[in-house]
């Protein structure tokens, strides 16, 4: 079951140790073989020269664009109403002007599909950039003083490390009364967020050994500036792909919690949910597991590409 | 080394407490649930919280709760089953999953990767990237499902529900359960010998005038698998979790099952009983991971 | 060993005593070999017509800066380049007569260790960090030759004696990180020797070291050679190292050879403009007071390198030629040779 430790484990962290802004090259200079003084070498728009002819990432981002377009307006795509349900079409296979038939209580089938996305995006992001904001304040103080308060965010991410994701997360969630989006969203940014934060302290610690940001402190910048304007642009690298892969992993995760009933709750539409509903149909009505199994599918594959496609263009060895 | 082991200590017991915390605030009344909608007497109540210790504040339950552990004692089901009959039934169902599982993943993924290593760019490298994302892409309940009603019931080729078969029970659940942790695996492998097989050392080990396959399957293996193999001690962890999902698709009798009906039931003790068991189970696989990972680098041996 | 890997073993090595050697020729000789890496940016020819050769017993030096091509043209020789990106598109490397390039790869990988070994700069990721160092050096015996491990415990042991590191017996079963730079390097030379070659190709083996340890391994290397009477190749951009150690030397740049010679000799005079600013920009205790005079403007983009001759934008020399028409290496006599339009002026004028 996907998990953020495997996500890691995806992203393969090695990390970026160039100077990337080129504010960081107008306060140092330092010398380097290669391009002629001069010329720009910024390893993003070097990136970016190579991610727009990979076919890879276009494919990636294109799924990307298009489920965050099917979640912020879903009428583009159906003009049915996912909740007007009528038990007369109950179970009721595909057809010419019902792509995805009916489920067991008579709702479009095609139309509460592609609401799915709506919620699954919204945690998918959200999550995802909670747990990084917080990854990197904490991680920026863990990584840049070190000392006690260092060793003790390493102690608790430890204790965190040790239940998995799912297992804390069943555990977890069965306590509440209620689930909606901020419960779920809760719960997996508490579940995740560890693992972020050791990654990019882990980058803070290898960039602050760098010489621009030993020079940036000679010339008298304050720790906030280091941090923020030095340190950061260049040891974000890792976090961003993997939060570009993790926001597949949670989009998954969310399925996985809501299929098994301690996620989302009716009435929200959850691709989790639905496939929970298909389980004891799944032989008479096999379109029901399908279809949500299939865009399920699909929008963790595009994130989990568009990651990976990133840290291929990022990779600062090239090939 | 032994600093490692000692670390081990509080995390297990700041684990164990965190997830004991927060099983044990439920809001409701696990007893009051227990009769259901009948009225109990304020006495049968009483006495009933007395015998699960639900009259005394938390870190004293959690104090003679680990005091139990300890003795091997994780308690009672709300209907007077030992805990440990509980998992002792279950247990090995859960064990030979995962290692059916473990032993799949490992063994295709680490092929897969070696081969899609060992040719950058070539098309194996291309289908094993691919076709890795996609499996890691397909939920497992997804994967779980599509495998049961296209090879289980369309095809007829595997058993999809219950122990019935014995070992070709586990066949088609291990696989899915595997799946997602091959996929990473084959990942994992592939990038890290691609990288090792660039390094200095290859380098020289070619010049020794070593066979090819020596300098790949000695030189370059060896140092390219320590990296899957501390994934793999992580690996276990979401196997559990997994395991959870794949017992319940194919309805198989293990601990995933179990954990997840107690936690709906609200059976408290059981949930602590079994998710304390996964996480030792957890804790201990990565101490073991720790362990031979020094001992197969010997850069780290002497820290 | 099983018997089929036996076998096999010295089916190679009697197919390379089935080759012809050519008793006459010199015992390695490079040339006009034409190496290029095949990048996203574009094709960078490292080396771009290379010749030289190696007489047995003797040291011969490739001098040049990061960059020149130097090292690429011992890889190519030993047959260790990373393919992709880099081929050998053209040339012959002839071992005692005998083109390795045109050998198979089986063939090839006979010489490796055996005939022709190499050793690196950097000794501590050029071994094997996860394996003993003696068991690396044993690796050799008891692949190459079958031997037991015992024994080649035993030849390991005392290998690591004959480069001088102390001790042996203890340290034989240490692994690489355990051990200092200049031990490492030691090891390093140890596992090159094990098997008795007639070449020994040593890339930059110094540069990494103290000062100190520098001036001990040459002098471990110089010894012995004497003692095995075998030819080496120094790649080296050091000139102090060059002057005390090799016999003849040949000045690389851009991935050419632009002037060669005895060592003597090209110290005394340089018949290249380039060899001279080498020259000229080493620090002597005579010039104290003087300002130091490097060569001015900065090694070339070997993906787009100046017309005619590629040292011309940095040239003193210069003239309207130089950057029309790249000079070819020309023969001055006296086994002197030099790339470049007014070699005879650049020797004559001097400083």
């Amino acid at each position: 079951m996907s998990d953020f430790r495997q996500a890691e484990a995806v992203t393969e962290t090695e990390t970026v140790a160039t100077p990337v802004t080129e504010e960081v090259e107008e306060e140092v200079q330092k010398p380097t073989e290669g391009p002629p003084p001069g010329a720009t070498t910024s390893l993003w728009s070097d990136a970016w020269k190579e991610l727009r002819s990979s076919p890879l990432f276009l494919v990636s981002l294109g799924l990307v664009v298009l489920f965050i377009v099917m979640a912020i307006v879903p009428q583009l795509f159906t003009s049915a109403d996912p909740r007007a349900c009528s038990l007369s079409n109950s179970l009721d296979r595909p057809s010419s002007e019902h792509w995805f038939g009916f489920d067991l209580q008579g709702c479009d089938y095609y139309a509460r599909t592609i609401y799915g996305a709506r919620i699954s995006m919204a945690i998918g992001v959200s999550v995802i950039a909670f747990a990084a904001i917080l990854a990197v304040i904490l991680g920026s103080i863990s990584g840049y003083y070190g000392g006690w308060l260092d060793s003790v965010i390493a102690r608790l991410t430890d204790i965190w490390f040790a239940i998995p994701t799912i297992l804390g997360g069943i555990v977890i969630l069965s306590l509440l009364g209620e689930r909606g989006f901020f419960q779920v969203s809760f719960v997996l940014v508490i579940l995740g967020w560890p693992t972020m934060l050791r990654l990019y302290r882990a980058s803070v610690l290898a960039v602050k050994e760098m010489d621009y940001v030993e020079a940036a402190r000679a010339l008298g910048a304050s720790d906030f500036r280091i941090l923020f304007k030095h340190i950061l642009p260049n040891a974000i690298t890792p976090v961003i792909i993997y939060a570009a892969i993790s926001v597949g992993v949670i989009i998954a995760a969310e399925a996985a919690l809501s299929f098994l009933g301690v996620g989302l709750q009716l009435p929200a539409i959850s691709w989790g949910l639905m496939i929970s509903g298909a389980q004891t149909r799944i032989l008479q009505a096999p379109h029901l597991l399908l279809f949500p199994g299939l865009l399920l599918s699909l929008a963790v594959f595009g994130f989990i590409l568009m990651g990976d496609s990133l840290r291929d263009a990022l990779d600062p060895k090239g090939r | 080394m032994i600093r490692r082991v000692l670390q081990f200590v509080p995390v297990f017991l700041g684990a164990t407490f965190l997830i004991f915390a927060l099983v044990f605030l439920i809001p409701g009344d696990p007893i009051r649930a227990l009769s259901g909608d009948r009225p109990m007497p304020a006495s049968v109540q009483q006495a009933l919280e007395a015998r699960y210790n639900l009259d005394k504040p938390l870190w004293e339950q959690y104090f003679l709760y680990v005091a139990g552990v300890v003795q091997g004692d994780f308690g009672e089901d709300f209907r007077g089953r030992e805990v440990t009959d509980i998992m002792a039934e279950r247990i090995p169902v859960t064990f030979k999953l995962a290692m059916y599982a473990f032993a799949f993943e490992v063994v295709i993924g680490i092929a897969a990767g070696i081969m899609a290593g060992l040719r950058k760019g070539g098309f194996i490298d291309n289908l094993v990237r691919i076709s890795t994302l996609v499996v890691i892409s397909i939920p497992i309940f997804v994967l779980g499902f599509m495998a049961q009603l296209l090879i289980g019931v369309r095809w007829g080729w595997l058993p999809v529900s219950g122990l019935g078969d014995g070992f070709k029970s586990y066949i088609l659940p291990a696989i899915v359960l595997g799946s997602t942790s091959l996929a990473y695996i084959a990942r994992l492998t592939r990038t890290s010998l691609a990288e090792n097989m660039r390094a200095d050392y290859v380098r020289t080990a070619t010049a020794k005038g070593l066979k090819r396959s020596r300098v790949v399957g000695v030189h370059a293996l060896r140092n390219s698998l320590i990296p899957v193999i501390t994934f793999l001690g992580v690996d276990l962890g979401s196997l559990m979790g997994g395991a959870i999902i794949t017992e319940g698709i194919f309805n198989l009798p293990g601990l995933g099952n179990a954990v997840f009906r107690a936690v709906v039931q609200q059976e408290g003790t059981v949930v602590v009983g079994i998710v304390t068991f996964f996480v030792l189970v957890f804790l201990l696989s990565n101490l073991l991971v720790d362990v031979l990972y020094a001992v197969l680098d010997p850069r780290i041996r002497y820290e | 060993m099983s018997q089929v890997a036996t076998e096999a073993k010295d089916r190679t090595k009697s197919s390379i005593e089935e080759l012809e050697f050519d008793p006459h020729a010199p015992l390695l000789e490079v040339e006009d070999l034409h190496v290029e890496f095949r990048t996203r940016a574009g094709v960078v020819k490292a080396n771009d017509g290379v010749t030289y050769s190696l007489g047995q017993g003797e040291t011969l030096a490739i001098v040049g800066e990061s960059g020149s091509g130097k090292t690429v043209s011992a890889q190519a020789v030993m047959g260790i380049i990373d393919s992709p990106p880099g081929y050998i598109t053209k040339g012959a490397a002839r071992f005692r007569g005998v083109d390795l390039l045109a050998l198979p790869e089986d063939e090839r990988r006979a010489f490796r260790g055996e005939k022709m070994a190499m050793i690196f700069q950097d000794a501590l990721s050029a071994l094997n960090p996860l394996f003993r160092v003696g068991w690396q050096i044993a690796e050799m015996y008891r692949q190459h030759r079958g031997t037991s491990k015992a024994e080649a415990r035993k030849k390991a042991i005392e290998l690591l004696d004959r480069v001088r590191i102390p001790a042996a017996k203890d340290r034989v079963d240490s692994y690489p990180h355990e051990f200092s730079g200049g031990m490492r390097q030691r090891a390093m030379i140890a596992m090159a020797l094990a098997l008795d070659p007639e070449v020994l190709i040593a890339d930059e083996p110094t540069t990494a070291l103290d000062v100190t340890v520098q001036a001990q391994i040459m002098k471990l290397l110089a010894d012995l050679q004497a003692e095995t009477g075998m030819g080496m190749i120094l790649i080296t951009h050091d000139l102090a190292v060059v002057a005390e150690v090799t016999n003849r030397a040949a000045v690389m740049y851009a991935g050419r050879i632009v002037e060669q010679g005895t060592t003597k000799e090209i110290f005394k005079t340089s018949y290249h403009p380039y060899t001279l600013g080498l020259m000229n920009s080493i620090a002597t205790p005579e010039q104290k007071g003087t300002k130091l005079i490097p060569i001015p403007g900065s090694p070339p983009d070997l993906l787009h390198l100046p017309s005619g001759c590629p040292f011309h934008p940095r040239c003193v020399f210069a003239q309207a030629i130089c950057s029309e028409d790249r000079p070819p290496l020309r023969d001055l006599g006296n086994g002197r040779k030099s790339a470049c339009h007014f070699a005879e002026e650049v020797g004559a004028g001097a400083k």
